[in-house]
């Protein structure tokens, strides 16, 4: 007797364990509440607690607040994120407020872990968040095939936000749209309008007068361009730039590469990683570029050892502010890499990449909170806040006042050219891979230009083949 | 209640909840790895299956696969031969200094109660900077500004600069560990070794050091699976760079896998340090037990 005690006891135990470990506290996803409930629900999570003491909320079904929980990852975990999250948060705080009954819970994660490994885990399980920091390009592509991101088109034309983004060209995949950039960038030298006008020195329009201007500033002793090496993304800043004006036929040359009528390997994509050859050369990186990271790149620059910087309109406000930086937000320029004399004169690495995106898998109830988010964030007060606070170019049509100086220079600079976007939201990620440690051999001195393209479109020969 | 004690059927009613997170956490991801490293997985789906060919690619076609895996074995070999030597001397000097025993106990294990990251950011910034890091510093202080390098961006010096770190983190550690195998060694022998007169350096080479045989195998054995699955320390000091030139094969694998989304890739990578671990550990077995090891 006592043993058959002992092992229902036993068995009741792991059972009760097992159940436990199968609960789900988000019960409105499994169960459909009852008025009074969900009016409960929304009391809990909205704290307005005059509907969940109504005594007959099934008489005045329409007027009950329903309970919509929503969950939001950003990536916004650095100091320099900061004011970026704060104006989420603030935007979250707009939805609420809009939509009674809507909680968004948001949680921050450092950006490659998010985007390289829980993303794509979560894609594949099929339970992304449901709302979620997003790339356009190759990303988009890859999670759009999954079937959980939402279309976006007819929610915008509801919305009425249709033709108020400036571009939604990397996040559409066969004419759908699957998210909404958060702001723009364009990439381009800044430099320190002092140091040039102590040199003598203008803004150069030739690859010859930037290397002039290079060469003078480093008989001064001043490093001509910031560079953090360590991260080779941040080479290839330049590095893409120098390619396409290169490339006879520009920005196509890159595109081209994957659909395979292009190579890495023709002579004027290699003229470009050969310029980049170039620079590192004639010293004009720091010493020991290799060893510097992304912040060291930038601290050169805003500590004024670096006339120049290649960089995202991104760092603008950082390159500007008086906390930050000691050039001065007036003398922070920008100017647009020299034209080489090829199709790819006049292209500028701009872009609409970095945005949010949503869950396919949201409920009606879900859908009423998202637009409420979509309303709220994507709007004139955040659009004119990012821009005036870090100079983020906006993604969205609203009129801007009050931009930082630098801003302006950025326009100047954009003035008729055309955007290509980054490439490596064009080629797969192992040509990416390649490019990375290509650029990085150039600039260590191991390996040529001509070398590197071969290693290239080796790669690119493999990723090729396999997407076929 | 005896009886219900003596009834096999209890226990193992007890054992299915540890043998069902044994089998979720262990045992299911190993086979999931083992199985996904035959397919072409990008992390979305399962890929297609493609029999051998990620570990063909692997050990024929992956020149950054075998740097990296010569990075592990020097890892290893600095351990055995450099650290180890290292650790023993210190160990006995420690054993035989009488004032602030605990004062050179407590700083040399200090290093390694520390984060590796917080390690790694210390020794990037404080000692191989390029600019304000100590070595340079001092290179140029001694009027030796020609040898000063960019430690962690030039091939020649990263992984090396890596070693030494983690050398410097460990050693505390291991000293610790030899120290109290040296006062566990019983103190007739060391009195009968003193009678017959063995002094200083005979002493230690032919009583201390045999007696801490067993000690030192654990730790050249905790050096082997150290060195093999070694990962962060890299990613936060070089990253794996300049050009992938100072990775191991655990930040290959990271690589291939969440940056290139080669998961498939990445997981053969990762079944193969695992038969390379074994490998070596048997290797390392074989020896000391045939040189006598912690039974004999």
């Amino acid at each position: 007797m006592k043993k058959t005690v002992f092992v229902l006891l036993g068995m009741v135990l792991i059972l009760s364990m097992a159940l436990a470990a199968c609960g789900n506290n988000n019960t409105e996803s499994s169960v459909t509440p009852t008025p009074a409930a969900e009016s409960t629900k929304a009391a809990e999570t909205s704290k307005e607690p005059e509907p969940s003491k109504e005594p007959e909320p099934s008489k005045e079904p329409e007027e009950t607040v329903k309970s919509i929980k929503l969950t939001l990852r950003h990536t916004m975990t650095k100091d320099s994120d900061k004011k970026a999250l704060a104006r989420l948060t603030s935007a979250i705080q707009d939805a609420e407020a809009a939509q009674p009954g809507l909680k968004i819970e948001a949680e921050g994660m450092e950006e490659q872990v998010h985007r390289f490994q829980r993303l794509r885990a979560e894609m594949s399980a099929g339970n992304p968040p449901d709302i979620f920091v997003n790339f356009g390009g190759t990303d988009t592509k890859d999670f759009s095939s999954t079937g959980n991101l939402l279309e976006l088109t007819p929610l915008l034309a509801e919305l009425g936000l249709n033709d108020k983004f400036v571009s939604l060209g990397e996040f559409t995949v066969d004419g759908k749209i699957y998210g909404l950039p958060m702001a723009g960038y364009a990439e381009g030298f800044f430099y320190n309008k002092t140091i040039f006008a102590d040199n003598g020195l203008k803004v150069p329009t030739t690859w010859d007068e930037l290397l002039a201007v290079c060469e003078a500033l480093k008989a001064k002793n001043i490093i001509p361009i910031a560079m953090g090496g360590k991260d080779p993304w941040v080479i290839n800043m330049i590095a893409n730039s120098l390619w396409v004006h290169s490339a006879v036929d520009g920005a196509d040359a890159i595109t081209g590469t994957v659909a395979g009528t292009h190579k890495w390997t023709d002579a004027d994509l290699t003229e470009g990683f050969k310029k980049l050859d170039t620079i590192a050369k004639k010293g004009y990186f720091p010493k020991g570029t290799l060893a510097l990271a992304y912040d060291e790149h930038k601290n050169k620059f805003v500590n004024l050892e670096a006339a120049m910087s290649f960089d995202g309109t991104w760092s603008g406000g950082f390159y500007s502010g008086a906390d930050t930086s000691k050039i001065g937000a007036e003398n922070v320029g920008f100017f647009a890499l020299p034209n080489f004399g090829t199709k790819g004169d006049n292209q500028i690495n701009a872009s609409y990449t970095a945005g949010f995106s949503f869950s396919s898998k949201l409920d009606a109830d879900q859908q009423v909170g998202l637009k409420a988010f979509i309303k709220a964030f994507y709007s004139e007060k955040y659009q004119s806040l990012a821009n005036q606070e870090e100079g983020w170019l906006p993604s969205m049509t609203y009129p801007i006042t009050g931009a930082q100086p630098f801003v302006y220079e950025v326009q100047v600079a954009m003035k008729g050219q055309t955007a290509f976007p980054a490439f490596d939201s064009i080629v797969q990620q192992k040509v990416r891979e390649a490019i990375e440690t290509g650029v990085q051999e150039i600039l260590g001195g191991k390996s040529t230009a001509e070398k590197v393209v071969a290693k290239i479109q080796k790669a690119q020969d493999a990723a090729n083949s396999e997407t076929k | 209640m005896n009886r219900t004690l003596r009834n096999p059927l209890t226990y193992l009613l007890f054992l299915i909840v540890p043998a069902a997170f044994y089998f979720v956490f262990f045992f299911y991801p190993v086979i999931q790895t083992f199985r996904i490293g035959f397919t072409s997985s990008n992390g979305i789906g399962m890929g297609k299956f493609i029999g051998f060919q990620n570990y063909v690619r692997a050990l024929t076609d992956d020149p950054i696969f075998w740097s990296a895996f010569y990075n592990n074995v020097y890892f290893i070999l600095s351990s055995i031969f450099i650290q180890i030597p290292i650790i023993i001397v210190l160990a006995v000097l420690i054993s035989e200094i009488r004032g602030f025993r605990n004062f050179y106990k407590i700083t040399v294990f200090l290093p390694s109660i520390l984060s590796t990251a917080v390690v790694a950011v210390i020794w990037r910034f404080a000692i191989y900077h390029p600019d304000v890091g100590a070595a340079n510093k001092f290179l140029t202080a001694v009027g030796l500004s020609k040898f000063t390098h960019a430690w962690l961006g030039e091939e020649g010096y990263a992984t090396l600069a890596i070693l030494i770190t983690n050398a410097w983190q460990w050693t505390g550690f291991y000293v610790v560990l030899v120290l109290a195998a040296i006062f566990s060694i019983p103190k007739e022998i060391l009195e009968a070794a003193d009678t017959d007169g063995a002094r200083g350096f005979r002493k230690l080479r032919s009583i201390t050091v045999p007696l801490l045989r067993p000690v030192i195998i654990v730790i050249i054995l905790l050096s082997i699976t150290g060195a093999m699955k070694s990962m962060d320390i890299v990613i936060v000091m070089t990253g794996g760079g300049p050009y992938r030139s100072s990775d191991v094969m655990a930040t290959h694998m990271t690589n291939m896998a969440f940056r290139n989304g080669e998961y498939g890739y990445g997981n053969a990578i990762a079944n193969l340090i695992f038969v390379f671990t074994l490998v070596i550990t048997l290797i390392f077995n074989f020896i000391s037990k045939k040189y006598g090891d912690v039974e004999s």
